[in-house]
């Protein structure tokens, strides 16, 4: 029984080839992915523990380097380093650039937050003037070994050689300062310089102002860091940070997370695809098997056992493409995963990681869909009327309505050509493979279009936020916090209007939970006078003083809600304020009246500005910023957008993989439906030929029946986009990435992608006509066609 | 018939062979046959199952190329046609009936007879006019609008045959036209056949196993091992 199913199995090769093909793909794609995820996140955690990341940073004002031996004498240190932590601005191309000055021992690498040096050689003790930069700084400006550096140290300006290039695990994703108002590529750079050189320009030898911490495994972290704290509280604590906090460290973290739930999206659209691919495939089968399984059932086969041996030859076809797709998900998964770490962090992939319940599930997904499609398929077939099943045992006689279309152009007195007519009728006859055709174009069209929109939108969200919002012409981050005396003196000639801002890590507590607290960046803008507007989601703005907007995921975190108090802790004072809305601001975690937070820090200080030109002043009042000693950062509207983007390019190749992933379900759909019509119907096109079409018409009735159906489908695809992208506009995946995130739809993107997977359907009809072309018309006219 | 020497010559077979390269063995399906065919006759083809009878019409309907020889229609080398030539050829010259999967099932029986038209008559009212007239001739004048899969297999020939003819062709090719067929309906479709051939004049070639639809014929060909019966003899008159 079960040889005899394997032996049709093989009767139709190759429809089960094209199924076979597709769940090995499918699998293929979800395993390797899976696999990326864990081992690009397994890399890190190797790179994290050979370079030493920090569990904890305290910078102090001053301390001995000595106290480092204190701390390492602690019983859960497990390592600890000193070293001298500086910010700084270097030149680059005429513009004044944050830069984080790191000293370090010159003559042996740091024990803790090690650098791999990937350029050129590390520090030598003997050139207090050569230093190392960071890798990705350095490629965004094209500095390389040997190039000099003009760095400006509290006031004073030193050049350097730079005499290497590095990754620092705690530079991760990319180097952006957390000074910049908004963050672009290449807006931090990192240099390392001999500890020496560093303590002559502090005017502290001796000293170090930062201790890098790694503790033992599983002691107990809140007590090992407030020993830590005991130990430094002399000297001064200005900041500490847990690992947690790090920017690039919590940003790949939850990049990876989110990357988890698309895989989860993605191996739904792949068994869907299956299912459908090996539903077309097991339907036709079961159909031409009709006559045979009444013969079995004659013989005195149970109706369960007919279906049982159906179901077990369809799962062990599913079961071989399962293993094919895992198989070849391995060679997919290293690349993949080298591209993703190298993208993600800079540094080479250390580890593949191949997940153990991902490779059950890829194992199961092709069984688990031929054998549904199989019951489907079987549940269907015996749906089918005695009568059709007796006469259309040879051919199928189904008659076809004439479509709406036809009629609708016959009213209007245009009746279609006889080969468009012909396509028409097809598709209706055949209204659960048309349907089909036209459901996987549509799911296709809306994966490959999504991910351009989301790429569109992302866009779309800064540049909408920045024309809706803001008012300002330019936003400039200061070198060190200047008083509100200071700002007003920076007397700009050519500045309409000049609001000071004040960016601040701190800490921000439910006053009444036990959540704990949190770490944020707080932005704080004089609320009544301010070139920049936070966007409102719930609640209302800031109103008088005491209150603070937070960000969704901040509230999330907290637990807190419009109405609710939190506490907000900074520079060793704590304030409570009243939290009266929700804010999609991309500035920061929370935003807060100036007002408040100077009386939190106790001075009148701002750290940066927004600055508004004097009508037709722009590019005179930027020179004017651009000499500003105090002046750290410029950034106008356009590059403030272009360095955003640039920034989330990485994540464009993730967004890649989606239209990649219609393009292929595309092909393999429309390659395997229109293969199975054309190999059905190749009676009735040699019957065209032999009464006197041309190969040409032949081709355009197969290429006309994919473009009717692909059109459909596309235009169907295109509702579908927006539905399924306006609701992502609200799932907290697309908030918490980017809490500004509006839908914007680029017209042009989608239609492109609609075209794109026009012209597939096409490309994928080529065989399909090549055979049809090539064959023999006076033997196949004469095949006894079985519908 | 048979004595009218001035009648025009339509088809000519001179010295055709096909040969079918089956795997290792070749295949003679047709063997140096030279055979003319006058306008107007009503030919039956008969010989038994493999003789080649198939072949002979492919070879006079340009579905298939001799290996050797030519084929000439009206005088003009059809064997050495291109592609579209051949397609042009069909689509002006030709009207062929098989034995079954005649008609599209997605159209309906006047849309059958149309879709024939097609290639030949561009205007939709002179095309639909042309195919209720041949549906009447055939006798299904009321059934136009049926679909294949509400009609009787003798009914669908008869749309195939209307379809043949509609177009007003040089030749009519029918294989086994009946072979499908209850006799009552078979007899039916071979009277509508020869009917039609002498009321248009329009020369037939028909292919049977059926020796007693001999009686209607103009003239017998009788094939063996794709050769003519009675070898040497230029076409066997009876
Ligand atoms: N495409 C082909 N490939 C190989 N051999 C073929 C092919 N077509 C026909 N033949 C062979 O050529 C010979 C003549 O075939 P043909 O179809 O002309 O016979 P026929 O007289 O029409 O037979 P029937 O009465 O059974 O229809 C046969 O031996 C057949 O097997
Ligand atoms: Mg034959």
């Amino acid at each position: 029984m079960l040889r005899k199913t394997f032996r049709e199995f093989r009767r139709i090769k190759l429809r089960v080839f094209a199924s076979m093909l597709l769940i090995s793909v499918g699998c293929a794609t979800f395993y390797a992915m899976s696999a990326m995820m864990p081992s690009v996140r397994g890399s890190l955690h190797v790179v994290y523990d050979r370079l030493r990341l920090s569990d904890y940073t305290v910078m102090v004002d001053a301390a001995p380097v000595s106290v480092v031996d204190d701390i390492e004498g602690l019983d859960p240190v497990r390592y600890a380093y000193g070293r001298a932590h500086l910010s700084g601005l270097v030149v680059v191309g005429g513009q004044n650039v944050t830069a984080d000055l790191l000293g370090f021992n010159a003559t042996s690498m740091p024990t803790v937050n090690n650098i791999s040096v990937t350029d050129g050689q590390y520090l030598d003790p003997d050139s207090p003037d050569s230093v190392l930069l960071e890798q990705r700084f350095a490629e965004e400006h094209g500095i390389g070994p040997g190039d000099n550096l003009t760095v400006t140290v509290l006031g004073r300006r030193h050049n350097f050689t730079v005499r290497g290039q590095f990754l620092s695990p705690q530079y991760v994703l990319s180097a952006v300062s957390p000074m910049a108002v908004y963050p672009t590529a290449g807006s931090l750079a990192v240099i390392v310089l001999p500890l020496e050189t560093l303590q002559q320009l502090l005017g502290l030898p001796g000293h170090v102002n930062e201790f890098c911490v790694v503790f033992e495994d599983g002691v107990d972290r809140e007590a090992a860091m407030s020993e830590v704290d005991d130990v430094l509280r002399d000297y001064g604590v200005r900041r500490t940070m847990k690992r947690e906090d790090m920017f690039g460290y919590s940003f790949v973290e939850t990049d990876l997370a989110y990357g988890d739930e698309f895989i989860g999206l993605l191996s739904g659209i792949i068994i869907a695809v299956a299912f459908f691919v090996s539903f077309s495939a097991m339907h036709r089968l079961v159909r031409t098997q009709r006559r045979e399984i009444g013969v079995l059932r004659g013989l005195g086969y149970s109706q369960r056992s007919v279906l049982a041996g159906y179901i077990v030859a369809a799962v062990v076809f599913g079961l071989q493409s399962s293993i094919v797709g895992v198989l070849l998900a391995i060679p997919i998964a290293v690349p993949l995963s080298q591209e993703y770490m190298t993208s993600v962090s800079g540094f080479p992939l250390q580890e593949m990681v191949y997940p153990v319940t991902p490779f059950y599930i890829a194992i199961a997904i092709g069984p688990v869909a031929t054998a549904m499609a199989m019951i489907a398929a079987a549940w269907s077939a015996t749906h089918v009327p005695p009568h059709h099943a007796i006469r259309g045992e040879m051919v199928d006689m189904r008659p076809a309505r004439a479509t709406l279309v036809e009629r609708g152009l016959g009213r209007v007195g245009w009746a279609l050509s006889y080969p468009s007519r012909y396509v028409f009728r097809q598709t209706s006859r055949r209204r659960l493979r048309s349907a089909l055709v036209v459901v996987a174009i549509s799911v296709s069209m809306t994966v490959g279009a999504t991910g351009p929109v989301i790429m569109s939108s992302v866009a779309g969200s800064f540049e909408y936020a920045l024309t809706v919002h803001d008012n300002w012409d330019f936003v400039v981050s200061f070198s060190h916090h200047l008083l509100q005396s200071e700002v007003d003196d920076l007397d700009l000639a050519h500045a309409e209007t000049v609001v000071p801002i004040l960016r601040s890590g701190a800490h921000v507590a439910a006053t009444s939970g036990e959540s704990g607290n949190r770490s944020a960046s707080i932005v704080a803008l004089p609320w009544e006078n301010s070139l920049h507007v936070p966007e409102i989601t719930a609640g209302s703005g800031l109103g008088e003083r005491g209150s603070i907007l937070l960000v969704p995921r901040l509230a999330h975190q907290l637990g807190v809600e419009v109405g609710d108090t939190v506490t907000v802790f900074a520079s060793g004072n704590s304030t409570e304020l009243e939290v009266t809305g929700i804010t999609s601001d991309i500035l920061g975690d929370a935003v807060m009246r100036l007002d408040d937070a100077r009386d939190l820090l106790g001075a009148p200080v701002a750290s940066g500005a927004f600055v508004r030109a004097s009508a037709g002043h722009d590019e005179e009042l930027r020179e004017e910023l651009y000499r500003r000693g105090e002046v750290v950062m410029v950034q106008g509207r356009a590059e403030t957008i272009s360095g955003m983007r640039r920034m989330l390019e990485y994540f464009s190749d993730i967004v890649q993989v989606f239209t990649l992933l219609g393009i292929l379900m595309t092909v393999l759909i429309v390659g395997n439906i229109v293969l199975i019509g054309s190999l059905e119907r190749r009676s009735e096109y040699a019957l065209m030929r032999a009464l006197g079409f041309g190969g040409r018409t032949i081709a355009g009735v197969v290429a006309g029946e994919t473009v009717l159906l692909t059109v459909v489908g596309i235009l169907l695809g295109i509702p579908m986009t927006w539905v399924l992208n306006t609701w992502l506009e609200v799932q907290p995946l697309m908030q918490n990435i980017f809490p500004a995130y509006h839908v914007f739809f680029d017209w042009p993107q989608v239609v492109g992608t609609g075209v794109v997977i026009l012209v597939t359907a096409l490309l994928a009809t080529v065989p399909s006509v090549r055979m049809l072309l090539r064959m023999p018309v006076h033997t196949t006219i004469r095949e006894r066609q079985i519908g | 018939m048979s004595g009218e020497g001035a009648a025009m010559m339509i088809v000519e077979l001179r010295d055709v062979c096909k040969e079918y390269l089956l795997g290792e063995t070749t295949v003679h399906a047709m063997r140096h046959l030279s055979l003319a065919i006058d306008e107007g006759e009503f030919v039956v083809v008969l010989g038994p199952s493999g003789c080649g009878k198939t072949t002979l019409l492919n070879m006079v309907s340009t579905l298939d190329r001799p290996t050797s020889g030519q084929v000439f229609v009206d005088g003009e080398e059809v064997s050495a046609y291109t592609d579209s030539e051949r397609t042009r050829f069909r689509a002006k010259k030709v009207g062929l009936v098989f034995q079954f999967y005649n008609l599209f099932p997605a159209l309906t029986a006047r849309e059958n007879v149309e879709i024939g038209l097609a290639p030949v008559i561009k205007d939709a009212a002179v095309m639909r006019q042309r195919a209720e007239e041949y549906l009447r001739l055939v006798g299904l004048g009321d059934q136009v609008d049926k679909f294949p899969a509400q009609m009787s297999g003798g009914e669908q020939q008869r749309v195939a045959i209307a379809r043949a003819l509609a177009k007003e062709p040089r030749l009519l090719l029918a294989d086994e036209p009946t072979g499908n067929l209850d006799a009552e309906s078979g007899e039916m479709v071979w009277q509508l056949l020869r009917e039609l051939n002498e009321r248009t004049g329009t020369t037939v070639i028909a292919v049977t196993h059926q020796t007693d639809v001999a009686r209607l014929a103009s003239r017998i060909v009788h094939l063996r091992s794709g050769q003519l019966a009675d070898t040497g003899q230029q076409g066997a008159v009876v």
